[in-house]
């Protein structure tokens, strides 16, 4: 027998088509919803891995293509330390801005022992033993961005010049006129300086109380150490000396010698633990 | 004298002329005490002794004199350093009369001579008895122990430090033939 050619059989048969229909697109909204749901949850994981690997992805440049290669067909923004074009045109970004957080770092860590004056390429070098090995290169020019964003802070991080060495200041001394040339004199004679050694550099000078308080403010500062030459046998292989003029002593900039970094190392060690 | 220098670790600033003067700013100060702590603790370490004399450490070549750079921490430098340390609870007097010519360098803390008082007397079943000090030092049972043949005041202060944490009593014993000795009696905590 046969049923449904009748128009109580069509309208079976459109009904059922409408039914069809309506499941369908339950499905298919289904599927989608599914869908969102696992790509969010990649989104997730993505950015989740983003930061665990981030030392990667800022260090091995195969590793970072494909890394934001995937991001972009995903729509992810890739929270990479990169220094990229608009970063260098813009001045800011996230490099520098590590970058400049390490530097404060290593300024404060080393504060006690140079009294807040690091010079700057000692810093570079300490900043390359702190990061990792994969991490991007850094140079003195980058050096010099991240702490000149410190400055535009408002914060007392500055570079300043003595002589030929360039200094980072982490402390907001305010130096005078005379502390720098005393600086800058004993960075001319190897990081130590007496009155009558300064007077020799610098005739005008010549005056000794005009000498002490430049020097005592920046032993005040913890710049400085005063050396009293005990022993003062004429054995010396060290051609360091005072005059009679001098009362004997002599002063001396830490952060102006060539340093072995190891001490300095050593304490950074400790920032690792932090 | 003995070159010590060469079996201890010094620090750059060993090498630094202005490193013999005790600095007068404070914080610089204070951080060239400690430096100079750690170079004397390192030196006690390395000549395996504990007592010395004021002098004995002006004179220690490679230590506090340092030829090389011509200079040399004066006696008075040497008694700030030792202030220092005795503060920090890093060396003692040890002097009878009372005054600092004399110190103990505690190469290990006094802590951990203590602790290896009482583990001694634990292992072997001394909790209870009464121990002359002397015999704490030198008996045969207590050879290989950290506190064998050290000065007998440091045994004192050792055992001093158990008193207070209720671990031992130090008293004078009270036995004919052995007057003006002290002994010490362990207690179970």
């Amino acid at each position: 027998m046969r049923r449904g050619v009748g128009i109580a059989g069509l309208k079976q048969n459109q009904a059922l088509q409408q039914k069809l229909k309506e499941q369908g697109s339950e499905i298919e909204k289904q599927q989608l919803e599914e869908m969102t749901k696992q790509i969010a949850e990649f989104k997730n994981h993505l950015e989740t891995f983003a930061v665990k690997h981030k030392k990667e992805i800022s260090g091995n440049p195969v590793f970072r293509n494909q890394f934001l290669k995937m991001c972009k067909e995903i729509g992810v923004d890739p929270l990479t330390s990169n220094k990229g074009f608009w970063v260098d045109v813009l001045g800011v970004g996230d490099f520098y801005y590590e970058l400049a957080i390490q530097i404060v770092n290593i300024c404060i860590a080393l504060r006690k022992k140079n009294g807040g004056f690091l010079e700057e390429s000692e810093c570079l070098q300490l900043l390359k033993k702190i990061r990792s090995s994969k991490a991007q290169e850094v140079s003195l020019k980058d050096l010099r961005k991240a702490v000149d964003s410190l400055h535009k802070l408002g914060s007392d991080f500055k570079i300043i010049n003595t002589g030929q060495k360039r200094v980072i200041c982490s402390v907001s001394v305010e130096l005078s006129q005379d502390n720098l040339i005393v600086l800058q004199a004993a960075e001319t004679n190897k990081g130590w300086i007496t009155f009558s050694k300064l007077k020799v550099i610098q005739p005008q000078f010549n005056q000794k109380d005009r000498f002490q308080r430049a020097i005592d403010k920046l032993i005040q500062e913890g710049l400085a150490w005063v050396d009293e030459e005990p022993l003062a046998d004429k054995s010396s292989q060290v051609n360091v000396y005072s005059t009679r003029e001098d009362d004997g002593k002599v002063y001396w900039f830490p952060s102006l010698l060539e340093s072995s970094s190891r001490e300095s190392a050593e304490e950074l060690t400790l920032l690792d633990q932090v | 004298m003995v070159e010590a220098a060469s079996r201890i670790d010094l620090p750059d600033l060993h090498s630094q002329p202005f490193f013999y003067t005790i600095q007068l700013n404070q914080d610089t100060r204070e951080r060239q005490l400690k430096l100079w702590a750690e170079i004397l603790l390192s030196y006690a370490k390395s000549q395996g002794k504990m007592g010395y004399s004021v002098q004995e450490l002006y004179e220690s070549e490679g230590v506090c004199v340092n030829k090389k750079v011509n200079r040399r921490l004066s006696i008075e430098a040497v008694g700030k350093v030792m202030e220092y340390m005795v503060e920090k609870g890093l060396a003692d007097y040890s002097a009878d009369d009372g005054t600092k010519d004399k110190v103990f360098i505690y190469a290990k803390p006094l802590q951990t001579i203590a602790t290896a008082i009482f583990t001694w007397a634990d292992r072997n079943c001394k909790i209870g008895s009464v121990e002359t000090l002397v015999d704490l030092r030198e008996d045969s049972s207590v050879k290989g122990e950290i506190f064998h043949m050290l000065d007998i005041k440091i045994i004192e202060k050792a055992c001093l430090a158990l008193q207070k944490e209720g671990k031992a009593e130090v008293f004078e014993l009270d036995v004919s033939g052995l007057e003006g000795t002290k002994g010490v009696k362990f207690f179970h905590q």
